[in-house]
């Protein structure tokens, strides 16, 4: 039930899931106080008192580098734990809405029953996510392994652009077939990831320009959104970051729902007086036929 | 297959031959100690070399000895066991593979006195470092004659060596071979003090006297060779070798290297300081060292280039590397004195031989990928040419006692290296390179240990290997550059080229530098050295506190002179009303470093204050009075203190800022990665 990419059916269906959105947006925030917390009583005062202009080259690394290493190991345990949170947040809401889709009887878009229906089919999606991120530690490396083995120089050059095309299409790749896969793994007795993900690979390789505007449509804004906002340093930087992270958690989710196939549609009500299917419809003469 | 960067080589070489008469009568007289004559051939199969070589050895002390100490420094690869190894601790020093079976040796097979007699019977070894008795690296014969001051001896030693696999400095990998300390070598004799000689060490490799060496290498007959000096005679090759003959004068060590053609190639340059002097450096050299031009003129050299074909994308960044490093310490601690330098940069798999000083013979290294972006934003090219070529001043220049006093030459040199560095870097005389503070970068790891370092120990004595790096390299370094800031860039400047000038072809100890550096500047340094060098006393000021107040009228009595009388009375009401605020600012010492820092005080009105506090107690008071608010104290504004590694608390702001980014961390975070890669890819 492999449905045609759209960033529009993406576009309408975020739109749409707009308590979802918040949601994600939300974790995203909330996984980071930890850390925050940690940085914020320990390097905050030291901070606060760095003067108006900012610090030398060289000295704000030095102090930067100073004032945390206090810190860094329940630092480092604080962002893995986030990290953990976030990929076990992100599989939740990705089987989640791909339950709620495909389930037929449903319609409102209310969050606790799209989070209900992820909780049930967590494991198999997170099955999925780990398969997808063990291929793209493998595609990450295998073009240069060959790195390893001396290669000769007129090769080198030809090899390192080969290297980096292969491993950026292949990323591209990997995660497309995820993302069909996961609508493919939602389907009514499907059960494993590996076959999941071959079934989008397939699908996205039978249809590589629609499977892939989806995907450049809004991982190229999401991105932005995301790490952008940590470099600028004009006024009101928080209000700015909390704006562009909303926005970047509207299009994660809107990739993911540009892959959603149509609706299934509920079925007809069942009459107590008719056998149960296959039905076989029969033409009722009309009055025309009369003529 | 030699590659021609200019095309007037042959022309040059031909001026070298000329200058090569005359440049050693330039050098002291007296700096011939030991005279080496060597024939060896390399069994490139077994990779091993066979020689005899004649020494002669003049006693240049008041004091007469009757025995010989010789460093035999191969045999420190001999074993699992050797003192070598086991400062190793079962690691590699450039983190690459083991010699794991490859022991290497030397054994000495004949020994004999210029009078006939046979010493060879007369050889013990002994280990003055240690006791350690697997350790075969120092050789003790007693003479049947005693040499008296002034007198000379002459041995002629037959010898066999074997190459380990490559670990360190010395050795083979595959067809590449680094020669290095392959032959019995004569310790240093120090009068009264009797021999020096230290067995070989995992962190530290010299310590010999000046003298002339002459060495024929046979090796296979194509084969490509680079060596310390310059070749004087090419021999006819026959049965599949040939003889090459290198002379190096006033050197204290003799190193080579060979490989197959088809593995290594030779690249033939020069350094001509009308094309290869940065004229903003020749500026800059001219008013730090308050010289003319002609005392800063830079004779013309030749480079000699031995890389790997893989590396050859490298060539003109190695060539550049090397024109400026050239340029660099010509300028600013005097011109090289020898007629060429030869750069190896190991093939892969050979990566231990790389980062390695000989006289007249650096090795450096280079890795395929540095020709590719973001490998090649790295200096990492730059920064090993200037180190290496650096240690021909500080070391093969001024033969500082490396096992004794190892962060003396390494120190200077790094500081050297560093402040080259973020010259190239600022004038962007290598494109290439991405923006980069390189004193930060040492700063950065200065901040890394959590127990204070000692710099001034015994190249062993240090608690781990990398104690030693950061002692000899980064924290020596970091010293001399709060020294610059401290009696200020000109005095450093003629204090480093007086200090090169005075021992160049000596033996120069911690002290002298001290006593150089205080010489030029006017400072008594010895305090600061004490404490930063020979001491192990960490610099840390902070602004304790900050209180303002509004100063209130005065009130009571006073004594005038002649009676007591109400304060107030006869002063207009300006002076009695206090107009004025009250700052009680006080600053600490935290550490137990004791100098004098900058405190830099900004007030609210715009006017900006500087003091000197000495910081001889631990902590000072200063109260303050004027008419508007203190807002911002920094203590040492300039970054003068960079040995100072906790310098958050040496700020204070009366109005703490704001938070202005709540992920400020994040990018820090993400900067400090990029650096980190820069320094360490």
């Amino acid at each position: 039930m492999a449905g045609t990419p759209s960033v529009v059916a993406g576009l309408r269906l975020a739109a749409r899931l707009h308590r979802l959105v918040v949601g994600v947006w939300l974790v995203s925030i909330v996984v980071l106080i930890p850390a925050q917390i940690i940085v914020q009583v320990t390097a905050g005062p030291a901070r606060a008192h760095l003067p108006a202009g900012g610090l030398g080259a060289g000295e704000d690394l030095v102090v930067f580098f100073e004032i945390m290493r206090p810190v860094a190991a329940p630092l480092a345990v604080a962002l893995a734990c986030g990290c953990f949170l976030v990929i076990a947040w992100w599989v939740l809401w990705h089987a989640g809405t791909v339950r709620w889709w495909l389930d037929p009887q449903t319609e409102a878009a209310r969050l606790a029953q799209i989070l209900g229906h992820g909780l049930a089919a967590w494991w198999r999606y997170a099955r999925l996510a780990l398969l997808a991120l063990v291929l793209q530690v493998i595609v990450a490396t295998a073009p240069w392994l060959p790195l390893l083995a001396q290669v000769e120089e007129r090769f080198l050059l030809p090899l390192l652009i080969f290297g980096s095309v292969v491993t950026v299409v292949a990323t591209v790749l990997v995660w497309i077939a995820a993302l069909r896969g996961a609508w493919l793994v939602g389907e009514p007795g499907r059960r494993s990831a590996m076959a999941a993900w071959a079934r989008g690979m397939a699908a996205a390789l039978r249809q590589p320009v629609r499977s892939f505007v989806p995907f450049i449509f809004w991982v190229l804004p999401g991105l932005a959104l995301l790490v952008l906002p940590l470099f600028y340093d004009g006024p009101a930087a928080a209000v700015f970051l909390l704006i562009a992270w909303l926005l970047s958690a509207f299009c994660w989710v809107a990739l993911h729902l540009s892959y959603a196939p149509a609706k299934p549609a509920p079925a007809r009500p069942v009459s107590p007086l008719q056998p149960p299917g296959p039905f076989v419809t029969t033409r009722f003469p009309t009055l025309h036929d009369n003529r | 297959m030699v590659l021609r960067i200019t095309s007037g080589c042959g022309l040059f070489l031909a001026a070298l031959m000329v200058a090569g008469s005359a440049w050693p009568t330039t050098l002291p007289a007296d700096a011939n100690t030991v005279d080496y004559s060597i024939d060896v051939a390399l069994d490139p199969e077994a990779h091993r070399l066979e020689g005899v070589e004649t020494i002669r050895w003049t006693n240049r002390t008041d004091a007469a000895t009757d025995e010989l100490f010789f460093h035999l420094y191969l045999n420190a690869f001999a074993g699992s066991r050797t003192t070598f190894m086991r400062e190793l601790q079962g690691r590699s020093l450039r983190n690459r593979a083991e010699s794991k079976g490859n022991w290497g040796w030397i054994r000495i097979g004949r020994l004999l006195l210029d009078d006939g007699s046979d010493l060879r019977p007369a050889i013990e070894f002994v280990r003055p470092d240690d006791d350690n008795p697997n350790d075969f690296t120092v050789a003790r014969v007693a003479l049947p004659k005693v040499v008296e001051p002034g007198g000379v001896i002459e041995l002629e030693v037959e010898f066999e060596a074997q190459l380990p696999r490559i670990i360190a400095r010395t050795g083979f990998v595959g067809d590449f071979h680094l020669v290095g300390q392959w032959f019995p070598k004569l310790a240093v004799f120090e009068g009264e003090l009797g021999w020096n000689c230290h067995q070989f060490h995992a962190a530290s490799e010299f310590f010999a006297d000046f003298g002339s060496y002459e060495v024929s290498m046979t090796v296979p007959e194509d084969w490509v060779v680079g060596a310390t000096g310059f070749e004087v005679r090419n021999g006819t090759p026959g049965a599949g070798q040939r003889t090459l003959t290198y002379r190096a004068e006033r050197v204290h060590d003799f190193a080579w290297c060979t490989a197959p053609p088809d593995l290594m190639e030779v690249v033939e340059t020069d350094f001509e300081p009308g094309r290869d002097v940065p004229m903003r450096w020749l500026e800059r050299a001219r008013t730090l060292l308050d010289r003319g031009a002609a005392d800063l003129e830079l004779p013309p050299m030749r480079l000699r280039l031995i890389v790997p074909r893989e590396q050859r994308q490298m060539v003109p960044r190695m060539v550049r590397a090397a024109r400026l490093s050239v340029a660099w310490f010509g300028l600013f601690y005097g011109a090289y004195p020898y007629p060429q330098l030869t750069i190896v940069s190991p093939p892969a798999g050979a990566e231990e031989a790389g980062g390695m000083e000989y006289p007249n013979f650096i090795a450096t290294g280079a890795d395929r990928l540095d020709a590719f972006p973001p490998f090649s934003w790295s200096s990492d090219i730059e920064a090993l040419t200037v180190h290496e070529y650096g240690h021909q001043y500080f070391q093969g220049l001024l033969a500082s006692n490396e096992f004794e006093e190892g962060w003396l030459d390494e120190g200077v040199t790094s500081y050297a290296e560093v402040s080259c560095m973020a010259a190239i870097a600022a004038d962007r005389l290598v494109p290439e390179i991405a923006a980069f503070d390189f004193w930060g970068a040492e700063r950065l790891s200065l901040g890394v240990p959590r127990l204070p370092v000692t710099v001034a120990r015994k190249a062993w004595e240090y608690r781990r290997q990398q104690d030693y790096v950061l002692a000899s390299y980064t924290k020596m370094a970091l010293a001399l550059r709060t020294v610059e800031g401290l009696i200020g860039p000109e005095a450093m400047a003629r204090g480093i080229r007086t200090y090169v000038e005075r021992f160049s072809f000596r033996h120069p100890a911690g002290s002298d530098l001290v006593e150089v550096l205080s010489e030029t500047s006017g400072w008594d340094l010895g305090p600061f050295f004490d404490q930063a060098v020979y001491g192990d006393a960490v610099p840390d000021w902070s602004v304790l506190a900050v209180r303002h107040r509004r100063s209130q009228p005065a009130e009571g009595f006073s004594w005038d002179g002649e009676g007591w009388r109400e304060v107030g009375e006869g002063e207009s009401s300006e002076e009695s009303a206090g107009d004025s605020r009250l700052v009680d600012l006080q600053l600490a010492r935290r550490g137990d470093f004791v100098g004098p820092v900058d405190v830099e005080l900004r007030w609210s009105d715009g006017t900006v204050e500087r003091r000197i506090w000495d910081s001889q107690t631990r902590w000072v008071r200063w109260r303050l009075q004027g008419s508007s608010r203190l807002e911002q104290v920094v203590i040492d504004p300039d970054v003068v203190w960079v040995l100072e590694t906790n310098r958050a608390d040496n700020y204070w702001r009366d109005k703490v800022a704001a938070i202005d980014h709540p992920l400020w961390w994040i990018r820090e975070g993400f900067r400090l990665a990029g650096y980190m890669f820069l320094r360490f890819s």
